[in-house]
């Protein structure tokens, strides 16, 4: 927390020196400190078998570990680049389906049961979970499944597609 | 300065309320290019009596392809023509698109043609993932001379592949 402080005042102090001579800003983000989201793997590849008949399901496809410090409430936010479908060039795309299970037990304060726990949910829009406790130290963890459905009796184009999954953690 | 007190402000408070992760998703979906006849032999009597022989439902080819643009290539073995050592009797061959006008941007193959060189069909669009089928017929023309009697055979391949 001390840092942060300095870095904003740091930044505060730089700006207010050079204010008057540049237009050019530098706006440093950073994380609130000791919060985050991390994933075991950023780069997830998937075959998708593209018969007309065959699911891609992989309830494990990743594990989400979330750390929130000393927030007490807290949401964390699922958006997609191209609103839930995985995209090849301009003109094929790929529906796909994104699901949270959760792996620590107990109370972690989860508010409800938001969509994106209760099922698979494509992201054509934000998907959340809220929470209103705080996170032991080492966080608490979730499994993220990904989704794939066939089109009975259709061929999707074959090709390498792809997709930007973001998991946003937002301070209430 | 005020518009970048304003700018450090915002900083801040993103700073402090947001932040997190990405993954890139990847995802190959499988390729399925498929070409299939109903039957690998074709056995033709030729009575050698001079009477044309014809028939537009002599195979049937399937296709299945998972790609919007690809082409299928026929091409014979003797050039067009069935082998009986030195003896030949041309042939010609036909494949029917007509009931799948939208999928097919050119086919050479749509009337009676001698494979005298490998012929193409370009298809533009995804079949179903049962295929398209489509009649192929075959023909020899009538003639006035006696063919030399005997066995006469030719290979046709059919191939898909896209660009």
């Amino acid at each position: 927390m001390k840092k942060w402080v300095l870095l904003v005042f740091a930044l505060s102090m730089i700006l207010k020196l050079n204010a008057q001579a540049s237009m050019g800003i530098t706006v440093v983000v950073a994380p609130p400190p000791g919060a985050s989201i991390t994933m075991d793997s950023y780069i997830w590849d998937i075959l998708f078998a593209n018969d007309g008949v065959t699911t891609y399901q992989n309830d494990n496809q990743g594990t989400m570990t979330i750390r929130s410090s000393d927030r007490k409430n807290f949401r964390v936010d699922f958006s997609s680049q191209n609103l839930g479908s995985l995209k090849q060039g301009t003109d094929y795309y790929v529906p796909y389906y994104i699901k949270a299970t959760r792996i620590t037990g107990g109370n972690i304060g989860l508010v409800g049961t938001p969509a994106i726990v209760a099922g698979y949910v494509q992201l054509t829009s934000v998907q959340s979970m809220e929470f209103n406790k705080k996170t032991r130290k080492e966080g608490i963890q979730f499994y993220i499944g990904i989704k794939i459905d066939p089109i009975s009796g259709e061929f999707y184009e074959s090709g390498n597609y792809t997709d930007t999954l973001t998991i946003t953690f937002v301070g209430l | 300065m005020k518009k970048s007190f304003l700018l450090v402000l915002i900083g801040i408070l993103a700073a402090s309320t947001a932040w997190g992760a990405q993954i890139t998703i990847n995802a190959t979906v499988a390729s399925k290019l498929i070409v299939d006849v109903n039957a690998t032999a074709w056995a033709v009597t030729l009575d050698n009596e001079g009477g044309a022989i014809l028939d537009d439902t002599q195979g049937v080819l399937t296709v299945k392809a998972s790609k919007s643009s690809y082409t299928v290539t026929f091409q014979s073995a003797h050039s067009g023509v069935l082998l009986n050592e030195t003896e030949s009797i041309p042939y010609l061959i036909k494949v029917d698109t007509s009931g799948w006008n939208e999928g097919v941007q050119t086919n050479n193959l749509s009337s009676y043609t001698q494979l005298t060189t490998a012929k193409t069909i370009v298809f533009k669009k995804r079949t179903p993932t049962v295929g398209k089928a489509f009649d192929i017929g075959f023909n020899i023309a009538a003639y006035t001379e006696y063919y030399v009697d005997g066995a006469y055979s030719d290979t046709i391949t059919i191939s898909i592949s896209f660009p």
